[in-house]
């Protein structure tokens, strides 16, 4: 048996001998994502489009490493020392797990969070002005105010709004814990139904028929993982759907004020290059998505309002930047 | 692979050792496949974060997550023996139930732990450099515990734990109260596993209530891979097989995680996973058969 560890000690061998040939120029991005739900995988690709756009191509003077730990915690926290251990010149982190395993695991590589709601809460910064250290990125705190105020213009008579998300998630739970506050300023009730895994949506959207006006997605990734199933209950139920971001607007949602994963991942490349220009991610605030205007957008799906029975008022109609 | 990389691997190996203790005490020396390990990881996590997060000191706050763990493996055992429910469908029921109350006790499915104090902070400042504290601790602790159970297991309520699990019907003709063992066992078991959360979100700067997926692959990887490497009838050479089948496990990933140029990613972790456990079975010298892997012969 001291065959396979020697085997073992060998390809280990091998592989600390392999040094990545680097070219002089190239700028290295390692980009860690807990898990490759669709949705993450667009803040991925945004990513790369955002650096191309400022002028760093992949394979040219680029070089991206790109891993998702599968929903283990284990093995994120393995990824994080692999990328710290690679030096790369920043780490993006996708998700609140893989930042706080990145967060954890180096004080020196500077990393840029992306699509964590609530980086405060996760400790990931401890302010959004000046974060010192070697952290900043984007929030993706979900604009409810006005994605509230869009669902009670579209329907003006709203007394029950039904929420469908992961409990496991805790981008959802800071939106979900948003509305509930928003629902006891603006006088309507709320009713949550959670679904564990992506299995589980279509049944937590039916669970909810009948007892809501209609039913609203907190950018939660499971739900939308399985998005189609539950637009499938709304429309069979005519149960009124809405979502927090644009591609399941796409997808048969009725309407959001809102931006895409992929508009998340290309603000998340402005602050790599400016890190790759020399700035300290400690001098660079970390922002909210939702506080630059132009990247919040009204989107509308006329052809799913029709399936679900609803008339979108004119006056949403002719704000609209996309109409599906 | 990166120094690094490799003491991370070593720091999670370790970390994840305990939990492959507890799976070689509920596995292999009581023969009852415990799955509440999916809930009791998290558990320890969440108990010690909540504490950690309220001030309590990191000790302190790691001691009742452990207690906490107990409780859980006691849970499972009177879900077993009491409801007479299947061994493996008891613990599934408990890692399930575990899932809620792991979020009640919270509040939130994610606590960051990043400034806050914890087990490694209060091990700084002893003369190691600061960036081996962990390995260190982890190491420490581990090889207290393996010690520690090695002594146990070999009192006479530990050998009387062995008696149950390799012939329930003989030891208790000759007086072993074969329910109590199974408690005994089940409540270390996963006071062990609340100890390995706990210290892991210590180390990974957060416990989140979905930290207890694929925790038991890891450890049976672990078990069934350090002993199939190291066969010995000795309990000394059993536990340490355990934990060092929990480090090579993590090198292995780590080599994995680097060798780009195989064409491996991170996704086929699984897959790696198997074939290291199914490698592991087919080493020289060792039948592969079912009641092999349920222990049956090397305890």
């Amino acid at each position: 048996m001291f065959k396979w560890l020697i085997a073992l000690a060998a390809s280990m061998a091998l592989s600390m001998g392999v040094v990545s040939a680097q070219g002089q120029a190239a700028k290295t991005v390692a980009i860690i994502s807990m898990n490759d739900t669709p949705q993450l995988l667009e803040v991925k690709d945004g990513v790369i489009k955002g650096l191309a756009e400022r002028g760093y191509v992949e394979g040219k003077n680029l070089k991206i490493d790109f891993k998702s730990a599968q929903g283990n915690f284990g093995l994120a926290q393995q990824i994080a020392r692999q990328f710290v251990g690679e030096k790369p010149d920043v780490i993006v982190a996708i998700t609140t797990p893989a930042s706080q395993a990145v967060a954890a695991a180096t004080k020196e590589v500077p990393i840029v969070f992306t699509t964590v709601t609530d980086p405060l809460r996760a400790k990931v910064i401890g302010t959004f002005k000046h974060p010192g250290g070697n952290i900043t990125g984007i929030s993706d705190l979900v604009p409810t105010e006005q994605q509230i105020d869009l669902v009670k213009e579209i329907l003006p008579k709203l007394q029950t709004l039904g929420l469908v998300y992961d409990p496991s998630l805790d981008n959802s739970r800071s939106t979900v814990d948003s509305i509930k506050e928003l629902a006891k300023a603006k006088g309507f009730k709320t009713v949550e139904s959670t679904a564990m895994g992506l299995n589980e949506v279509a049944t937590a959207g039916q669970n909810l028929v009948g007892k809501v006006d209609a039913i609203f997605v907190p950018n939660d990734t499971t739900v939308y993982a399985a998005f189609e199933a539950l637009v499938k209950v709304a429309q069979d139920t005519k149960t009124p759907l809405f979502t927090a971001e644009r591609r399941s607007v796409q997808r048969g949602a009725i309407a959001t004020v809102g931006y895409d994963f992929g508009d998340m991942g290309k603000a998340t490349a402005e602050f790599v290059v400016r890190i790759f220009k020399g700035e300290k991610p400690g001098d660079i605030d970390a922002v909210y998505l939702k506080d630059d205007p132009k990247a919040l957008s009204l989107y509308v799906n006329k052809a799913a309002a029709e399936k679900m029975g609803v008339a979108v008022p004119q006056s949403v109609m002719s704000r609209a930047a996309q109409i599906f | 692979m990166s120094l690094y990389a490799f003491v991370g691997a070593l720091e999670t190996g370790l970390a994840f050792a305990l939990v492959a203790l507890g799976s070689y005490i509920t596995f292999r020396v009581l023969d009852f496949p415990d799955l509440t390990v999916e809930g009791s990881f998290p558990l320890g996590a969440a108990v010690s974060a909540q504490l950690l997060i309220s001030g309590v000191n990191p000790w302190v706050a790691t001691s009742i997550a452990v207690v906490a763990g107990c409780f859980a493996g006691f849970i499972t055992a009177f879900l077993n023996l009491k409801l007479r429910i299947l061994h493996i469908l008891a613990s599934i029921l408990t890692a399930i139930a575990l899932y809620s109350i792991n979020l009640r006790i919270m509040g939130r499915p994610n606590i960051g732990l990043l400034q806050v104090e914890t087990v490694y902070s209060t091990a700084e400042g002893v003369g190691i450099p600061s960036q081996y504290v962990p390995l260190a601790l982890l190491a420490v602790i581990v090889l207290l515990c393996k010690l520690l159970l090695d002594l146990f297991l070999n009192t006479g309520t530990g050998l009387a734990m062995r008696a149950a699990g390799a012939n329930p019907r003989m030891a208790q003709a000759n007086g072993v109260n074969v329910q109590r063992m199974i408690f005994v066992g089940l409540g270390i078991a996963n006071g062990l596993t609340a100890f390995s959360g706990a210290l892991f979100a210590q180390m990974m700067g957060a416990a989140d209530v979905s930290m207890g997926i694929g925790v038991i692959v890891v450890a049976l990887a672990a078990v069934i891979g350090g002993t199939a490497l190291m066969p010995s009838r000795s309990i000394v050479a059993a536990t340490l097989a355990c934990v060092l089948g929990s480090i090579l496990y993590r090198l292995a990933i780590a080599t994995a995680l680097n060798s780009g140029y195989i064409g491996l990613t991170a996704s086929d972790v699984n897959v790696v996973t198997a074939v290291l456990v199914a490698i592991a079975l087919f080493a020289p010298g060792r039948k592969f058969s079912l009641s092999g892997i349920l222990g049956r012969r090397t305890k």
